[in-house]
């Protein structure tokens, strides 16, 4: 865990599919405070769908969730959001930008596409995190994350609802972090 | 992703300005990193040096290149609760001569929508449509009023969302295809020319409403500020305004203007 703590990881990025939600609630309902860094979820949804999962999502904690929009501010302490129907990336000054552009492994948003950007952006302040999945998103932008100095953590496969996601991004990155979602937990409580 | 640094990125745009009169220095950093290095891949340059090169040897290129640095993804009936919200408006206000303007149309989905929607409450024929974009090469399918009839079966089910009736196809003409066509019995009279919203300045308007949908969010701050007064400049007092239903809009200088219609649909009247 020190070695975490000597990268100063502020962002956290938390890659989801199927099996997510229920993933992220666990880990939601687990946190009591974030004081120094921002959590971002980036979970594969349902398209046209108006779907108020921030709102769902609040019901598990009391740390301040919100839907990202467009040029929105990453501020410490907050949980943020992916819309639907948007690619979420990251401004170096520290904001959100979104895109409107063609679904990348299927999927918009696509995890990569965060990752990828976050890594940019960001470089050894991020933490990426890859949960339950169905597929494959993720995978790559796990690697993008290592090659700039992040931290990367994949849910432990045999916990996961479905284990295709977390299974691709260590079959991508061997030296990536094993963790389950009790151990997620921990760590980011740890790095307050 | 080819990874690009910051100021090759920078000087890369000014180039392009200089010698192309297209002004990207604006844009959203992050977006245009992602384009760039994908228009590399594309066009398959191995840094934006070659990329600048191939663009200054090879004049037609730039057709090619404008293709695809811009995102010119589009679809029938996007946020289907968006047309919900804003019909019932237009049923009440469409009157002889409406003006609509939709800038960044890219290739017309979004225009074929509304005309389609506004047929059926017997008001298209009011109105005239200009959708203008900076990629010529979209343009001139928007001209065509074709839809691709691999994405019928989404905007079907989109469609019955807004409208409650399953039946698009009623409204396009099939000859086995690959593209539907829109058929003649909808009216829509519409013009389509190249504009870039940068240049903040277009003799036409002021239109009774303007719908600009993810096309700001490609901007960073200052100049979505910029154009969105611009915008509103280019719309009647009364007139009525629609943005993206995730943009940032409210913090923008001339937002004092407006009235909120629908806050989550992100739909406006201008009141001053
Ligand atoms: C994602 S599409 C939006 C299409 C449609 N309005 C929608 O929401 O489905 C963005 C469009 O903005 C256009 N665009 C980008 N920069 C522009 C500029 N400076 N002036 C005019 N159009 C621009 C792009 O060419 C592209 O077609």
């Amino acid at each position: 865990m020190l070695e975490y703590l000597e990268k100063l990881v502020n962002k956290i990025v938390i890659g989801a599919s199927a099996g997510g939600i229920a993933a992220i609630r666990t880990i939601l309902s687990g946190l009591t405070v974030l004081n120094s860094c921002s959590l971002i979820i980036v979970l594969h949804r349902m398209k046209n769908v108006e779907s108020q999962l921030h709102e769902l999502f609040q019901r598990f904690t009391t740390i301040p969730i919100l839907e990202v929009s467009d040029k929105m501010k990453l501020e410490m302490g907050k949980i943020y959001i992916a819309p639907a129907n948007y690619h979420l990336l990251f401004e170096k000054e520290g904001s959100f930008c979104l895109e409107a552009d063609y679904r990348v492994n299927h999927s918009r948003p696509s995890i990569d596409v965060s990752f990828e950007s976050a890594a940019l952006a960001f470089g050894s302040s991020v933490c990426g995190i890859l949960l339950s999945g169905a597929n494959e998103d993720g995978a790559h932008g796990l690697k993008r994350i290592a090659n700039h100095g992040g931290s990367i953590v994949v849910q432990e496969p045999s916990e996961a609802e479905f284990s295709k996601m977390p299974l691709s991004g260590l079959k991508e990155n061997p030296d990536g972090t094993i963790m389950t979602l009790n151990e997620i937990i921990n760590y980011i409580q740890f790095i307050q | 992703m080819l990874p690009l640094k910051s100021d090759e990125i920078q000087v890369f745009l000014k180039g392009l300005k200089l010698n192309f009169s297209l002004d990207f220095t604006e844009y959203s950093e992050a977006s245009v990193h992602r384009r760039l290095s994908r228009v590399c891949e594309q066009l398959e340059c191995d840094d934006l040096e070659e990329l600048t090169q191939r663009l200054e040897s090879d004049t037609n290129l730039l057709i090619e290149f404008l293709d695809q640095f811009t995102v010119n993804v589009t679809e029938m009936f996007r946020d289907p609760f968006f047309f919900q919200k804003l019909l019932p408006f237009l049923e009440l206000e469409v009157k002889k001569d409406y003006c609509i303007w939709y800038p960044g149309c890219a290739s017309g989905e979004e225009i074929l929508s509304l005309a389609i929607l506004l047929h059926r409450v017997k008001k298209l024929n009011y109105c005239k449509f200009t959708g203008t974009d900076l990629n010529e090469k979209v343009l001139e399918r928007a001209t065509k009023k074709w839809v691709k009839r691999r994405h019928i079966a989404d905007y079907q089910r989109a469609f019955s969302q807004v409208t409650g009736d399953f039946d698009l196809l009623q409204y396009f003409e099939d000859d086995h295809s690959q593209e539907l066509r829109l058929k003649k019995f909808v009216e829509l009279k519409a013009d389509y020319e190249v504009h870039d919203l940068v240049s903040l300045y277009w003799e036409k308007g002021p239109f009774d409403l303007i719908v600009c949908r993810n096309v700001l969010i490609y901007f960073n701050k200052e100049l979505q500020d910029k154009v969105f007064s611009f915008l509103i400049d280019k719309l009647k007092i009364g007139g009525v305004i629609a943005f993206g239903s995730r943009e940032s809009v409210f913090f923008c200088k001339s937002y004092n203007q407006l009235e909120v219609l629908d806050r989550d649909a992100r739909i406006f009247r201008k009141i001053g």
